[in-house]
């Protein structure tokens, strides 16, 4: 019998800001499979943790284990630079190239990962992308012409184009109103879902935390508390 | 008037008069005003000339302004409030006569000067004639010959020796006569064409060549009153003429006109 | 003559040109290191690259002869071991325009940069991107009108530059005679005709430069 590899296994300490203005996180996060719910209000330090699993915050102390591979692990030295990590992060803003349109945006990062030459390879991937999030008729927009929505298709489909082996998701439904934020928490749940990633999600809406969350833990100043079932933390049955 | 309206206008009065003036710079004398624009190479003469003009005049002030004879002939034609022009050359104070800014018939030439080459003390030795054979490299400065005097007499020497084309990669030009002494001075260039007079009290130049022959030039010192100017010009303009100027002019080295 | 009047134009081209191909990669190095990296001298450098925007243009030439003529600290050196004067040259034409137009680049560069949201490099590097990778197809890209107006600019500057020029390069017929000193020159001998030719080409270029940079502002990113 094969050892069971969690899909998560992170604990992380740092600090940013100095003096007065320092704040200090401290967060465990361990994942078998799916989808990690990271709930708390504003401020408390999620989106934080969720740069410090990309690498793109320095960490005092701690680890960061994906799929048992150790990204981070500051008490033997070791640490994977950010763009070797093959992680996938979607920011709140979306961040999407606006010198680039969308199919260009979804192909930013194939070169690397299918090389330089290969442009029907890359071509094609970034099409099966674009479909599979519903936004193969955008491929000539630019992304000051979407919705909010459609921008977030954008950038999901982006992240999830160079088969991260971790996704990250920061308030991914926040700038969206309720009929689109629906529709696309199916997307989001399905596509992940059919291609295995393991996610983060960073959220502080209750709805979305059980609607796409397949394990929770409570953030409250900077700190991991409580983690859980969505469902059974957040009082719903 | 009312006391209060005299009170109110006293103030505004005052800074009238001191704006009118500021503007004019010419509240503290009261006195004749003689206004001079004269040619670079004499920056160093006209202070002592202007004095003697000042003692022999009194109440009078005197003030100068330099540059190239054809910078300042341009500042003239433009209207500069100017009384009395002392240039390096004949033809800038004739082309503002045939244009009717200056007087004719106040036209003198008050002294002479002679065209120097100039180098470093200790330099090697070179002469007009063989300026071409300076080391690759070696520069030579000259007045603008478009606009200072000095330079188109060296220009035209220059051409009588067959020299001035061959010698144009080389040549630097300054846009006044003093700042083709500065080149020199600071050894930007290895000689320097300027007036003999120029050397007065210089002791890092030494006089390596003096243009002579039959196509040497002769600098002339030209002055005139400007039209439209105080009539204190046309005295200054007797005044460089007569021994007394005279005397000043060749204690700094000028020739008798 | 036809030739002699044509060659301040090309004169002027030529070393604003090659002035912009100086300042142009180290200007928009500069602009990045500025707007992104948080250093100790930061505040002191910033002070340096904007000195050269308010110091007098004859100032600036001074200084210039300072350091490049021939009994200079950096002149003196290419004297003596290469042989090279500076001063009197059409170099000495592109350092003057180099030096003034440097600041302009960086100062109208750095805020375009400032502008493009970090999380655009941050998601880049997630996307696989080295640091130097995401500042040329990430950073500077989406600054590009930035960058096109700094570049647009420079060169106006630069062709427009005449003390500091008049005093390093001086202002030879036939060698360093730009168009700015071509136009000082022409006023000061009576040519109107010539002066206006130069007057209108300069002008016209201006012109075409305000309309470049302007449509091109350093924009925020919108999402």
């Amino acid at each position: 019998m094969t050892a069971h590899v969690p899909a998560i296994d992170a604990r992380v300490a740092f600090t940013v800001g100095a003096g007065a203005r320092a704040f200090h996180v401290e967060a465990t996060l361990s994942l078998d499979s799916g989808v990690l719910v990271l709930f708390g209000p504003s401020g408390v330090g999620k989106t934080l943790t969720l740069l410090a699993l990309a690498g793109l915050t320095p960490v005092t102390a701690g680890h960061v284990h994906v799929d048992g591979v150790a990204l981070l692990d500051t008490a033997r030295g070791r640490s994977i630079p950010v763009h070797e990590r093959r992680i996938g992060y979607v920011p709140q803003s979306q961040a999407l190239f606006p010198f680039l349109d969308v199919a260009a945006n979804v192909g930013f990062g194939l070169p690397r990962v299918l090389g330089r030459g290969a442009r029907h390879a890359r071509a094609s991937r970034t099409h099966e992308w674009l479909v599979e999030l519903g936004i193969a008729h955008l491929a000539s927009a630019y992304p000051e012409s979407l919705s909010g929505g459609e921008r977030q298709r954008v950038a999901l489909a982006r992240a999830l184009a160079v088969e991260p082996r971790l996704l990250l998701l920061d308030e991914p439904f926040a700038s969206i109103d309720e009929d689109g934020a629906a529709a696309l928490r199916d997307v989001v749940r399905e596509v992940i879902r059919r291609h295995h990633v393991p996610a983060v999600l960073v959220t502080h809406d209750v709805d979305e935390a059980i609607a796409l969350g397949d394990r929770l833990v409570r953030f409250a100043r900077g700190k991991t508390a409580e983690a859980g079932d969505p469902r059974a933390m957040l009082g719903r049955a | 008037m009312s006391s209060r309206a005299l009170a109110v206008m006293s103030p505004c009065r005052t800074v009238v008069a001191l704006l009118a003036c500021a503007s004019t710079m010419a509240c503290e004398h009261k006195g004749p005003e003689v206004s001079i624009a004269a040619a670079t190479s004499l920056r160093a003469v006209m202070p002592e000339l202007m004095h003697a003009y000042d003692l022999a005049h009194p109440g009078s002030h005197s003030s100068a302004t330099y540059g190239a004879s054809g910078e300042l002939r341009q500042q003239i034609e433009a209207g500069a409030p100017v009384d009395v022009v002392v240039f390096a050359g004949e033809r800038p104070v004739d082309e503002l006569i045939k244009e009717g800014r200056v007087d004719a018939a106040s036209r003198r030439i008050v002294a002479t000067n002679e065209l120097v080459l100039v180098g470093t003390k200790g330099g090697p030795p070179v002469t007009f004639e063989t300026l071409l054979t300076l080391p690759d490299g070696d520069r030579v400065a000259v007045g603008d010959p478009r606009t200072v005097p000095a330079g188109e007499y060296a220009r035209d020497y220059l051409s009588t020796l067959g020299e001035w084309d061959a010698l144009q990669p080389r040549v630097v030009t300054g846009a006044n006569v003093g700042a083709v002494l500065v080149y020199a001075r600071r050894g930007e260039v290895a000689a320097a064409i300027v007036y003999a007079t120029e050397l007065r009290g210089v002791t890092d130049l030494v006089v390596k060549d003096t243009a002579h022959g039959d196509h040497a030039p002769h600098p002339k010192v030209v002055a005139a009153a400007v039209h439209g100017g105080r009539t204190e010009g046309a005295e200054f303009v007797r005044f460089l003429s007569s021994s007394a100027g005279g005397k000043i002019l060749a204690s700094f080295g000028f020739g008798a006109p | 003559m036809m030739g002699d009047a044509v060659f301040p134009v090309l004169l002027s081209l030529r070393v604003a040109v090659l002035a912009l191909a100086i300042v142009a990669p180290a200007g928009v190095a500069l602009a990045l290191t500025q707007a992104r990296a948080r250093y100790r001298l930061r505040r002191l450098v910033d002070v340096l690259i904007l000195l050269p925007l308010v110091l007098p243009p004859s100032v600036i030439g001074f200084f210039l002869i300072l350091v490049f003529g021939r009994r200079g600290a950096i002149g003196g050196l290419l004297d003596s071991v290469l042989g090279v004067r500076l001063v009197f040259t059409p170099a000495a034409a592109v350092i003057a325009s180099a030096v003034v137009a440097f600041p302009i680049l960086v100062k109208t560069v750095q805020p375009a940069i400032e502008a493009v949201p970090v999380e655009l490099e941050l998601v880049a590097r997630t996307l696989g991107l080295s640091s130097i990778a995401v500042l040329l197809r990430v950073t500077l890209p989406a600054a590009w009108r930035g960058v096109l107006a700094g570049l647009v600019l420079g060169f106006a500057r630069a062709i427009g530059e005449f003390g500091a020029t008049l005093m390093f390069a001086g202002n030879i017929p036939g060698r360093t005679n730009t168009m700015p000193l071509e136009i000082f020159t022409a006023y000061q001998t009576g040519d109107d005709s010539r002066a206006a030719l130069y007057v209108a080409i300069l002008t016209g270029l201006s012109v075409g430069v305000v309309l470049v940079a302007n449509s091109s502002g350093p924009r925020a990113m919108s999402r």
